[in-house]
């Protein structure tokens, strides 16, 4: 990244954050804690997992304390400030360029040495630095026992013990931000001898520079030492050898002095749990049998236990959609009610239940720490597909919201991996596919209807890692990421935790129903009621069956093509429209749903699923498409693509599935 | 002995020696607690070999042999197929039982004192109490031997 580039972006936060506000970045290496202290202290219910890379953007909260106003951004994760992937710059660009009041960088307890490491390279760039030692529950547990007055003394800040858990020491942490605020401080630390000798010669050199008088020369010696690349464009200056190894050692050898008098470990084996737990499902055989053996449960259960509340509030919809129809006197308003509105938001909210049991168990994966193992696992089999078990664990993400999963990409370190990775993505079947799998597998494949809907989202992977492969073949000729990559210890999720992740991500499926779902429905019966206000003339008819002869060897009727297009705005609305066009039974010509059973047999329904799965993805994917790989191109390739093998496999599905039956 | 951190057989801790990866990534090794000097332990392997957790400064880190096998490390402990001529201790053996009965058969199990005295590419030439053995290169990469000080 270019610097007059940096230096703007620094001038538009400017005229964002007022300057009464007291910036304070949280900075810390990936899973140590930063958005969860972030959540603690600005009251936010920013996105929180036990996995390395989970935040990748910065995100800006406030916090009012004593007599100021604070605004704290909760920066990325990353283990140095020699950052490589996009996610890291951001934490290293927000440090370096748009330089914040005051920096807590927040390390875990129970791994102080290792954390330690990157609260020295900030030490070496600058002042008003607070040390937060976060996890101090686990620590507490585990026997460790830290001197944080010990600590203080030898590093010169001021160090907190925190925990985002129970909340011990925020309060504390709260207090420090607001006393540094108000004094500030400064402290170098010594290198060895030989080491601040060459600093101080490259300094001297770099005081002469005008055009790096905003930066501090000692911070810049000590990058060009270790050649840091921007460093070195930046300054002009080649001091020749490479010293990183040097330093990056006098760094740990003060941290070992640093933590002699302060830290004590336990004896306790912290580890031994995790052991058991890894060898089982990292194992061999047993790991990948695992793995599959969660996958069936977790759609198992998304499927069986949101059964009977799905059927609850059909009911209930059913009844208020009967009750408006009665008592609205007017026709056209009553059939709108009833019928576009009712019928259309009600047919999708029916599946909110299975959407939250979907998160939830998600949100149980990505909690306990598992998904950075399966991502292990796997990792060699990507590897031949020029992947990278990083890039399992954003497709995982993928079943959830296709967005986030092309958003998680950012983590990737190698472009050709990250953008064959967001091609790929609207390929895995996400949570609003998932009603649409239900509606349609509960007409059709009776108690089959759970292994369909399996069956689907395994087809959605395969045919993930062949597009991969495809893409990546025909595309791009780079090389894998290197998966260097932190196993977290395992964490038991808390009820709390896991309710705030479910109702995160879930709230987004509502917000959906009453805006972008509610909207269409009402168009589509629009459609459908208007000119004549029979149904079979209307102009949704007119549009469905003008299209309908391209789908005829599918087997589609013009409803479900009707529906798709409507799926174009998001995949729920095929629900919606399905429903209206077949359900609302006021509308006089409608066939109901039933009918929809002895219009196409079940081969042509499962057709109907699996270009479902693969036709165009929604508006939202799109755009994060196009945002993050930085080109239309793109998107047209992914697009075309799955149109197309989704009419290929639809018609395959038909003919192998009618040779049957 | 010298061997590559992706040599290092599991269970067994050596110390770095050298770091040989491309600087952007050595940085982050860095980071990461990858420094000269520094013990790490092979913890376990991926169903499919590889990547390969390793423990280092209390926490867990998943490499590739891509880049483990640029990492130098210092270990008493590593596969015979690595072993030069010498004297050595067997420190354990990985297989199964069916592995194990063999070894057993041809008197090798933990504890047992054996002289390399011979290096092939297919295999090693051993003495264990008066016998010469051939061992062959998939068998002896299953067995970690400990290196004997020269007397
Ligand atoms: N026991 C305990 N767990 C914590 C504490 N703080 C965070 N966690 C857990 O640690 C995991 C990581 O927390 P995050 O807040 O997402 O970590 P982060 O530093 O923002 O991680 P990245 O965004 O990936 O860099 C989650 O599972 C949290 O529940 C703590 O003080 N005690
Ligand atoms: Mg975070």
């Amino acid at each position: 990244m270019s610097n007059s580039h940096s230096y703007n972006k620094a001038e538009e936060i400017g005229t964002v954050v007022p300057s009464k506000y007291t910036s304070v970045a949280l900075l810390g290496n990936p899973n140590v804690g930063k958005t969860s202290l972030f959540n603690a202290l600005t009251g936010a219910r920013q996105y929180v997992a036990n996995w390395p890379g989970v935040t990748i953007e910065k995100r800006v909260g406030t916090m009012f304390y004593g007599d100021r106003a604070f605004r704290i951004i909760d920066l990325p994760g990353t283990y140095t400030l020699g950052a490589t992937s996009i996610d890291e710059k951001v934490a290293r660009d927000y440090l370096i360029y748009e330089s914040p009041d005051l920096v807590v960088v927040v390390t875990d307890a129970m791994n102080l040495e290792r954390s330690l490491y990157l609260l020295l390279q900030v030490l070496e760039l600058r002042g008003n630095v607070i040390l937060a030692i976060n996890s101090i529950d686990e620590a507490k547990k585990a026997g460790i026992k830290i001197d944080s007055k010990e600590l203080s003394k030898h590093l010169g800040i001021p160090v907190v013990l925190t925990s985002a858990f129970t909340g011990e020491g925020i309060g504390n942490l709260k207090e420090a931000m607001l006393k540094i605020s108000r004094s500030g401080i400064h402290v170098h630390y010594l290198f060895p001898e030989r080491i601040e000798k060459l600093i101080s010669k490259l300094s001297s050199s770099l005081k002469l520079k005008k055009e790096l008088e905003n930066f501090d020369t000692r911070w810049l010696s000590i990058k060009l030492l270790e050649r840091d690349e921007e460093v070195l464009k930046l300054t002009g200056i080649d001091p020749g050898a490479d010293y990183s190894a040097d330093i990056a050692n006098s760094r740990y050898e003060f941290i070992k002095e640093l933590l002699k008098d302060s830290y004590r470990d336990s004896e306790k084996h912290y580890w031994d749990l995790n052991t058991a737990i890894d060898h089982v499902v990292t194992h061999k055989y047993l790991g990948i049998l695992v793995f599959f053996a969660i996958m069936y449960l977790v759609f198992q259960v998304t499927y069986s236990f949101a059964e009977p509340f799905t059927t609850l509030i059909e009911m209930g919809f059913n009844a208020l959609g009967a009750f408006v129809d009665k008592s609205v006197p007017i026709p056209w308003l009553a059939s709108l009610l009833s019928d576009g509105v009712i019928g259309g938001v009600g047919a999708v909210i029916t599946f909110v239940p299975s959407i939250f049991i979907l998160f939830l168990s998600l949100g149980i994966l990505e909690e306990t720490g598992y998904l950075p193992r399966a991502a292990f696992v796997i990792d060699r089999v990507m590897y031949s597909m020029k992947l990278s078990g990083r890039s399992f664990m954003s497709m995982l993400l993928g079943f959830g919201c296709n967005v986030s999963s092309i958003m998680s990409t950012r983590t990737i370190s190698e472009p050709q991996e990250r953008i064959v990775t967001i091609l790929v993505s609207p390929f895995i079947s996400c949570s609003a596919r998932l009603p649409v799998y239900i509606m349609i597998s509960s007409v059709f494949f009776g108690k089959a209807a759970g292994l369909a809907i399996f069956s689907l989202y395994v087809f959605s992977v395969l045919f993930t890692f062949a597009s991969a492969l495809l893409f990546n073949k025909l595309l791009f000729k780079g090389k894998p990421s290197p998966m260097i990559m932190e196993l977290p210890r395992y964490r038991k999720p808390t009820i709390r935790s896991l309710m705030l992740y479910t109702w995160n991500r879930g709230k987004h499926f509502l917000e959906k129903a009453g805006t972008i779902i509610l909207a269409a429905s009402i168009v589509i019966w629009v459609l459908s009621y208007f000119p004549t206000g029979n149904i079979l003339t209307s102009f949704a008819s007119i549009l469905g069956k003008s299209l309908e002869p391209l789908f005829r060897p599918l087997g589609f009727t013009w409803q479900m093509v009707t529906a798709l297009i409507f799926g174009g705005a998001a995949k729920e609305v095929i629900v919606s429209s399905l429903s209206t066009l077949y359900g609302a039974s006021s509308l006089p010509g409608n066939p109901g749903l039933a009918t929809l059973a002895s219009q196409i047999t079940p081969p042509v329904a499962f057709g109907f699923l699996i270009f479902v799965l693969l036709y165009f993805p929604c508006f939202a994917t799109i755009a994060a498409i196009k945002n993050e790989s930085g080109s239309w191109k793109y998107v047209w390739i992914t697009v075309l693509y799955g149109l197309g093998i989704a009419y290929l496999l639809a018609l395959i599905t038909r003919l192998i599935g009618g040779a049957f039956l | 002995m010298k061997i590559t951190l992706s040599q290092l057989p599991v269970g067994v801790d050596g110390t770095i020696v050298e770091i040989n990866a491309p600087h952007e990534l050595r940085e982050r090794l860095y980071g990461m607690g990858f420094i000269k000097g520094q013990r790490v332990k092979t913890i376990r392997r991926a169903p499919l070999r590889d990547p390969v957790v390793y423990l280092i400064k209390g926490s867990e880190i998943s490499l590739r042999e891509e880049l483990s096998s640029k990492i130098v490390i210092e270990s008493r402990f590593f596969s015979l197929d690595l072993a030069i001529p010498g004297e050595y201790v067997v420190d354990s053996l990985v297989g199964g039982r069916r592995f194990l009965e063999k070894m057993r058969f041809i008197g090798i199990s933990k504890g047992s004192r054996i002289r390399v005295v011979k290096s092939l590419s297919r295999g090693k030439y051993i003495r264990i109490n008066n016998n010469d053995v051939f061992i062959p290169y998939r068998q002896a990469m299953r067995i970690v031997v400990e290196e004997l000080p020269n007397e």
